[in-house]
């Protein structure tokens, strides 16, 4: 199941990069496009539970970019 | 930690710049105390880095190691250590200027893509009589929206009261005023004047053109750019490589007799170089500046990726009818004209159905008819057939008689030919003009000398070989079934050298417009279904589009290259630098800004407009 998301606080590309490569390990994402300069993100979920990968994914965002915010 | 305001960081930044110079200045011609002057240095050093301070250590805290904030911290400790204070302070400051720097440009990126999008947060419905001021994203279809003189049109709609004049300068990038009055369509992110329309919507604000042209242009393309790729890569591999060499330097300096001291201090100076900023940064921003750029101009390209390959196209097939042609057909006369009204109504029978253009045309000629009874059968790129349990009429091309066992012939004419049979015979032939659209000579005449340029059409022999001596191409084809045509488009894609640019209406094209290395197709007269399939929209349907959108590409590629080669060029030199003793932090630290700085400002070159 694809969805589309934003995000903000992620202003450096560098920084974006480790992001989408974080995100990618979470469990229960398939995949993962981020595009910093439009603030959107497509990501691609394998499980059921998008609740629950929602919040691991801001976990693992936040690792990186402790600002990080996604917006619902 | 609190956000400072973009102001407040700038302010700080260059407050704290001419302190540094003072003291640089005062400490050269007054003798201090050295523990004095370290803690001069210091205090600066914490008012400008503290937050690179804080970061490094939280980053560090979460296990990333190879976070630049973390090897600017150890570069600079290192450079106190080594009582190089003024160093230290300066690849905090310069850091700081150009981390700030960064911040602008990619907000001025940002926001280059909103400024002639701009909709409303609140527009004005007419619900059960009341006037109410609601979020255009509430709005649903069929709901009724009240715009005034200077406001723009937030949602897709047909007028249903009013009349006014309507500007698409937000879509097409070029303010041309027309009137529109109850009845028509209009689109959102038209500028209304002179009047106040009631419009019922046909979509919500979502699906809405303006809104649909922000998403595109912003798109998350799941394919990168080639460019892009490469510094994913590339970012990947610097930082971790350039330590690598950070401590080969230190080993290789202490081996040749070079001072600890010495030795170390190169090998700090590398860690300043690590950041891969500079290139990682500028192309995403040539990119988004060269698609905004273009968006303002009236042509939308759907991504990164498709940029690289516009710039690099040099085939161009394009459809004729409604592309290379107005589309807007006219009935010119009707063979044998004795039977023109037999022969006119019976077409308008059988095209009743049909919403292509020629059809369209046809039933322009108003001739009465009753469907009553009647069963319709279309056949893309053939015709029509209607018939009841008396009676079969035909209309369609040549190919549709014959493969109907109607006899008919050929004929000399350079126009479109509608043969209409009865029961198997020919009552007539209705013949429907078409014209070049203004720019399509000189268009062509252009193209044709940048690459190959080709069309693809499914209309007659004699038509499609008139136009294309017209205008001057020598490869055409005929005659093309839909499929026949991606076909062709296909032997042309199978060349190795040839990138391939489909320029097509969207009737009939889709399949063609997704095979092409680029579909290009018409904004306001293509079809939605176009608009999906194309990577390239021109907003304007103007051809001469063609060539600005490739120029626009062009030099969004080169300017990429360039940042590419300035970036890693300069950084390789001062890291040969650094590793012979020849470069000090300064230079390093201004090396790394100052080429994100020429990078960026570079990069910025991509918004300009063009102009021709």
């Amino acid at each position: 199941m694809r969805k589309m998301y934003r995000f903000d606080n992620v202003d450096c590309a560098h920084c974006a990069q480790k992001v989408q490569e974080a995100i990618k390990k979470v469990d229960g994402v398939r995949d993962c496009v981020l595009n910093f300069l439009a603030q959107k993100m497509v990501l691609e979920f394998d499980l059921a539970d998008k609740e629950k990968v929602v919040a691991e994914i801001i976990k693992a965002a936040r690792k990186v970019v402790p600002d990080f915010e996604l917006l619902i | 930690m609190k956000k400072l305001s973009f102001k407040h960081r700038t302010i700080k930044a260059i407050i704290c710049l001419c302190v540094f110079i003072f003291l640089l200045i005062f400490f050269r011609f007054y003798k201090i105390n050295k523990w004095l002057k370290f803690s001069m240095y210091f205090a600066l050093y914490l008012i400008i880095g503290y937050r690179v301070l804080i970061k490094a250590v939280k980053n560090l805290i979460r296990g990333q190691v190879l976070d630049e904030n973390f090897l600017m911290t150890i570069a600079s400790i290192g450079a106190f250590c080594l009582s190089d204070f003024s160093e230290a302070v300066a690849v905090l400051i310069f850091y700081e200027i150009g981390e700030i720097f960064q911040s602008y440009a990619v907000n001025k990126t940002r926001k280059s893509i909103f400024d002639l999008m701009q909709t409303p947060d609140t527009v004005f419905v007419e619900r059960n009589g009341e006037l109410l001021e609601v979020d255009p994203y509430e709005i649903e279809e069929g709901e009724t929206l009240i715009v005034r003189s200077g406001e723009k049109v937030a949602i897709d709609g047909i007028i249903v009261e009013g009349n006014a004049f309507a500007d698409a300068k937000a879509l097409t990038g070029e303010s041309v005023p027309y009137k529109v009055s109850v009845g028509e369509k209009i689109l959102s992110g038209i500028l209304v004047s002179g009047g106040i329309l009631k419009i019922k919507t046909t979509k919500s604000f979502e699906n809405s053109t303006v809104n649909q042209i922000c998403e595109m242009v912003q798109d998350v393309s799941d394919k990168k750019s080639k460019a892009e790729q490469f510094i994913t890569r590339f970012s990947k591999f610097y930082t971790p490589i350039v330590l690598i060499l950070a401590f080969i330097t230190l080993i290789i300096a202490v081996l040749f007799k070079v001072s600890f001291q010495n030795a170390l201090f190169r090998s700090l100076t590398f860690l300043v170089i690590s950041c891969p900023c500079a290139l990682v940064i500028s192309v995403p921003i040539s990119f988004f500046g060269g698609i905004a750029s273009a968006s303002r101009q009236g042509i939308l390209i759907k991504g990164s990726v498709f940029v690289e390959k516009m710039a690099k196209v040099n085939n161009y097939v394009f459809d004729k009818t409604g592309t290379l042609t107005k589309g807007e057909f006219k009935v010119l006369g009707v063979y044998p004209s004795e039977n023109t009204d037999k022969v006119l109504s019976l077409a308008t029978l059988c095209e009743s159905v049909s919403v292509h253009p020629i059809a369209s045309s046809i039933k322009k000629e108003k001739y009465q008819i009753d469907t009553k009874g009647y069963l319709f059968e279309e056949y893309s790129g053939k015709g029509v057939k209607c018939y009841n349990s008396t009676r079969e009429v035909l209309c369609g091309n040549i190919a549709f008689m014959l493969e109907n066992g109607v006899e008919c012939k050929e004929t000399e004419s350079v126009n479109t030919l509608v043969f209409v049979a009865e029961n198997k015979k020919l009552i007539g032939i209705i013949e429907i003009g078409d014209e070049l659209k203004r720019e399509s000579v000189t268009t062509v005449k252009t193209l044709n000398k940048k690459g190959k340029v080709s069309i693809l059409s499914g209309d007659r022999k004699k038509v499609v070989e008139y136009y294309s001596k017209l205008l001057g191409v020598n490869n055409y084809k005929y005659e093309l079934l839909p499929e026949e045509k991606a076909k062709e488009l296909d032997i042309l894609l199978g060349n190795k050298d040839s990138v391939v640019a489909y320029v097509g209406d969207g009737i009939n094209d889709t399949v063609s417009l997704a095979k092409a290395d680029v579909g290009i197709s018409m904004g306001i007269s293509g079809a939605d279904v176009a608009l999906e399939y194309s990577d390239i929209v021109l907003m304007r349907d103007d051809l001469k589009d063609i060539v600005k959108a490739q120029k626009i590409c062009k030099k969004t590629v080169n300017i990429v290259k360039q940042n590419v080669v300035i970036s890693l060029g300069i950084k390789f030199l001062v890291m040969l630098l650094s590793a012979f003793g020849f470069a000090n932090m300064w230079l390093a630290v201004f090396a790394d800004v100052g080429v994100a700085f020429i990078a960026i400002l570079n990069a910025m070159r991509t918004f300009k407009k063009i102009n021709k």
